[in-house]
């Protein structure tokens, strides 16, 4: 008998915990929000055009990239850290 | 209390099916809500798996052997521990323990993706919840944990006396953890492939996701290797059994993808190359699954034939066909951003790492598939021994591990010839010098020397890292060499995490070549009293005695041991009979130390008192294990959070580039 309702109770409880979502009005989630997520999109290019300064001077300063390989690089790395930059600025002048 | 274990399985297969439908036709239709109810769903399975692991573990612990399972995989003499391991100890409990994980992990994925990555949540819980569904409808239909005796027996038929071990304890929830994650990265993966969200943010997720299982993987590999090294008494931990090479696969796949990923992450590369391993990670942990418990293989280490090979095999097909056509469909969204550049660069050598990698894992997965083949082709089955593996797997891995001292010296898009003799002059000197010096000692054999000086150029070219890195920072700030060189790994986890990792590997390369190539194998006949030397270690067998325990009977041999007249240690070799499975076992007497391991076997005895022993003397086999501990530190120090930009939402956070700081490499 208690194993009845104990088994009785787990499904009841399931069935609560997966029903609930249609009982109320759903919360919009953040990244349904287009611009939210060109943000989010915007951030991690420039996380990664940091890392990747930051990893070209560290091997320059480790010996590990030439001079002209390191200057070449960096020039291009830092314009596509500046034009991401200016997208982000764009987006929430 | 039984009851309830077995209706938790079946509502958790109503309530999986249920997050699979609800999942997609949210995302089909638009409606929020169905997916969160589908969300909601995941972690009702989570619940209720966790009732059904409650219920069986209640039974084992109060002895119900009413239960088929519980009869058969403990009894009443077992410790509390071992009856507590027997949760995972038989095919129906191991598989159940596995969709526990899949379980738990479905849910930390889902709560962790509330808020992010939404477009990809759908069908990630769709594919973790149709896994679920496979080991759900495996468990109802053909392994009921749950399945009742007509009448109970008395006592139970025990575990195995072999998995009756410490190790054993923690070996397979390690394995499982490991084996049971890589279904996330291939469930982030069919997520990015089917919403065609392909960008980078799914493969930073996907990172960590297959880290965290890779660790755990390579804990359970070890462990296992371990218990098989002190438990099975062959002198061995490693025989390339079909088991153990189900689970070194997805290892092996495993590490390319963690190299890989970089690839793409840095330089847009490898992007269909990285999907394929996703895919065949996941392919492979489930095939191993299947190796392991459809009997179609025979190890020590496998389950009895069952009737699962079928469920297996046509899911495997499935998921196979969704994940290549998936990946087909987005090919034009996958194209590289750009191209090698030069042979001499790191990114060559990431990539010749891979095809290594994948290399070796192809050699194990047909040496492991020939004898099923060989029975299906030509009607006799013919197993593929050591050799066969050895032959080819020891040249790659040897490269391998050369390619992992290459590659941290050598720059990203091309390295020139002038760069490449400043960074290896010290590291091939060192090796040619140290293997010059080991050939004068006496060191004869080619391959061990190679492996030897390969071991020593990965070494010097990690501690070069090290101290290049140390210094620029010592230099460049006013602190002392030690906070210079802690905040050199405190800054760059990934990379000098990832150095660490290599030098775990190197010292398990280390343990490797010591115990292969320098290994000493001896019988010996010895009546009480008598002397035997083996290797340098003097052994003298003293007494036998006769054991009585509650479980087992036995004898006990006692030996001396010493080395050049002083003594060492005693150790006591072991026969057992185990009463409740009447199985024998050989208790394994070892002494271990950092130079080499003394290991015996009481391989029979005599009325008349004379024995007989295997020993073995195993060189540098500790290294293997230390490697494995430094492995775990090197991933627990990738694996520590580190603040950046993109995940505290900082857009205007300031790069510190006059101040050097390196990261995003290694891993």
């Amino acid at each position: 008998m208690l194993d009845l309702i104990l088994i009785l109770g787990i499904m009841l409880s399931t069935a609560g915990l997966v029903g609930a979502p249609f009982m109320h009005r759903p919360r919009p989630c953040r990244e349904d929000d287009t611009s939210a997520s060109l943000n989010a999109d915007l951030l991690l290019q420039k996380d990664t055009l940091y890392t990747a300064i930051r990893d070209l001077e560290f091997d320059f300063q480790t010996g590990k990239v030439d001079q002209q390989d390191y200057a070449e690089l960096r020039q291009h790395l830092e314009r596509e850290a500046v034009h991401v930059l200016r997208l982000l600025d764009a987006l929430d002048p | 209390m039984n009851d309830i274990g077995a209706y938790a399985l079946r509502c958790a297969c109503v309530v999986a099916l249920y997050a699979v439908s609800m999942a997609l036709l949210g995302v089909r239709l638009g409606r929020q809500e169905m997916i969160r109810s589908a969300e909601r769903a995941t972690y009702g399975v989570f619940g209720l798996v966790s009732i059904a692991m409650l219920a069986l573990l209640y039974a084992l612990l109060t002895h119900d052997f009413h239960l088929r399972y519980v009869a058969n995989v403990s009894n009443r003499a077992m410790p509390t521990f071992y009856v507590m391991a027997a949760l995972w100890g038989g095919q129906e409990g191991s598989m159940l323990l596995w969709l526990w994980i899949l379980a738990l992990y479905s849910a930390l994925v889902v709560a962790q993706h509330r808020f992010r990555s939404r477009a990809l949540v759908p069908y990630m819980m769709a594919t973790l919840m149709l896994t679920a569904l496979l080991f759900l409808t495996m468990l109802i239909i053909a392994e009921d944990p749950f399945q009742r005796l007509p009448q109970a027996p008395r006592d139970g038929r025990g575990l195995n006396p072999l998995l009756q071990h410490p190790l054993m304890v923690l070996h397979p929830p390690m394995l499982y953890l490991g084996f049971v994650g890589l279904t996330i990265p291939f469930a982030f993966g069919i997520g990015a492939l089917a919403s065609g969200h392909l960008d980078n943010h799914w493969l930073r997720s996907v990172r960590r996701w297959t880290l965290v299982p890779w660790l755990l993987l390579t804990v359970g590999i070890l462990l296992g290797s371990q218990w098989a090294y002190v438990e099975l008494g062959w002198g061995g931990y490693w025989a390339w059994d079909p088991v153990e090479n189900a689970s070194l696969m997805p290892w092996l796949t495993g590490t390319a993808f963690l190299h890989s990923v970089m690839m793409q992450e840095k330089k847009g590369m490898l992007k269909v190359w990285n999907m394929a391993l996703v895919i065949l990670m996941y392919l492979l942990a489930i095939f191993g699954t299947f190796l392991t418990r459809s009997g179609v293989i025979a190890s020590v280490h496998a389950f009895a034939q069952s009737s699962l090979g079928t469920y297996f095999l046509l899911y495997l097909a499935g998921a196979l066909v969704v994940a290549v056509v998936l990946l087909l469909k987005r090919l034009p969204q996958l194209r590289s951003d750009h191209r090698l550049e030069s042979v001499l660069s790191r990114e060559s050598s990431f990539l010749f790492n891979n095809l290594f990698l994948v290399g070796i894992m192809f050699v194990v997965l047909w040496g492991t598939l020939f004898p099923i083949l060989s029975e299906a082709v030509r009607g006799v089955k013919i197993s593929v021994a050591a050799p066969f593996f050895n032959q080819i797997n020891v040249p790659l891995g040897l490269a391998l591990l050369f390619l992992s001292g290459v590659c941290p010296l050598i720059a990203w898009r091309k390295a020139s010839p002038h760069n490449l003799r400043r960074h290896f002059l010290y590291p091939l000197t060192l090796a040619f010098l140290a293997t010059a010096v080991l050939y004068t000692v006496g060191m004869r054999q080619i391959m061990a020397l190679i492996a030897l000086a390969i071991c020593l150029f990965a070494s010097g070219t990690i501690v070069l890292e090290f101290y290049r890195g140390t210094r620029v920072h010592w230099l460049s700030s006013r602190v002392t060499v030690v906070q210079a060189f802690l905040t050199l790994i405190r800054r760059n986890r990934r990379r000098y995490g990832g150095y660490i990792i290599h030098f775990g590997v190197v010292l398990i390369f280390l343990g490797i070549t010591g115990s292969s190539a320098y290994q000493i194998e001896q019988d010996l006949v010895l009546r009480p009293g008598a002397s035997a030397v083996v290797g340098t270690f003097t052994l003298q067998f003293t007494q036998m005695t006769s054991v009585l325990q509650p479980t087992y009977e036995g004898v006990l041999a006692t030996i001396q041991v010493s080395r050049h007249g002083r003594q060492l240690t005693t150790l006591y070799p072991e026969k057992r009979l185990y009463f409740a499975q009447n199985q024998p076992t050989t208790e394994v007497a070892l002494r271990t130390s950092l130079f080499d391991d003394l290991y015996i076997i009481l391989a029979g005895f005599e009325p008349s008192g004379v024995a007989t022993f295997k020993v073995f003397v195993n060189p540098l086999v500790l290294w293997l294990w230390i490697g494995g501990l430094v492995i775990v530190m090197g991933t627990i120090i990738v694996l520590w959070p580190q603040r950046s930009a993109a995940r505290t939402g900082d857009r205007r956070a300031p790069v510190s580039v006059g101040t050097v700081s390196a990261s995003e490499e290694s891993f």
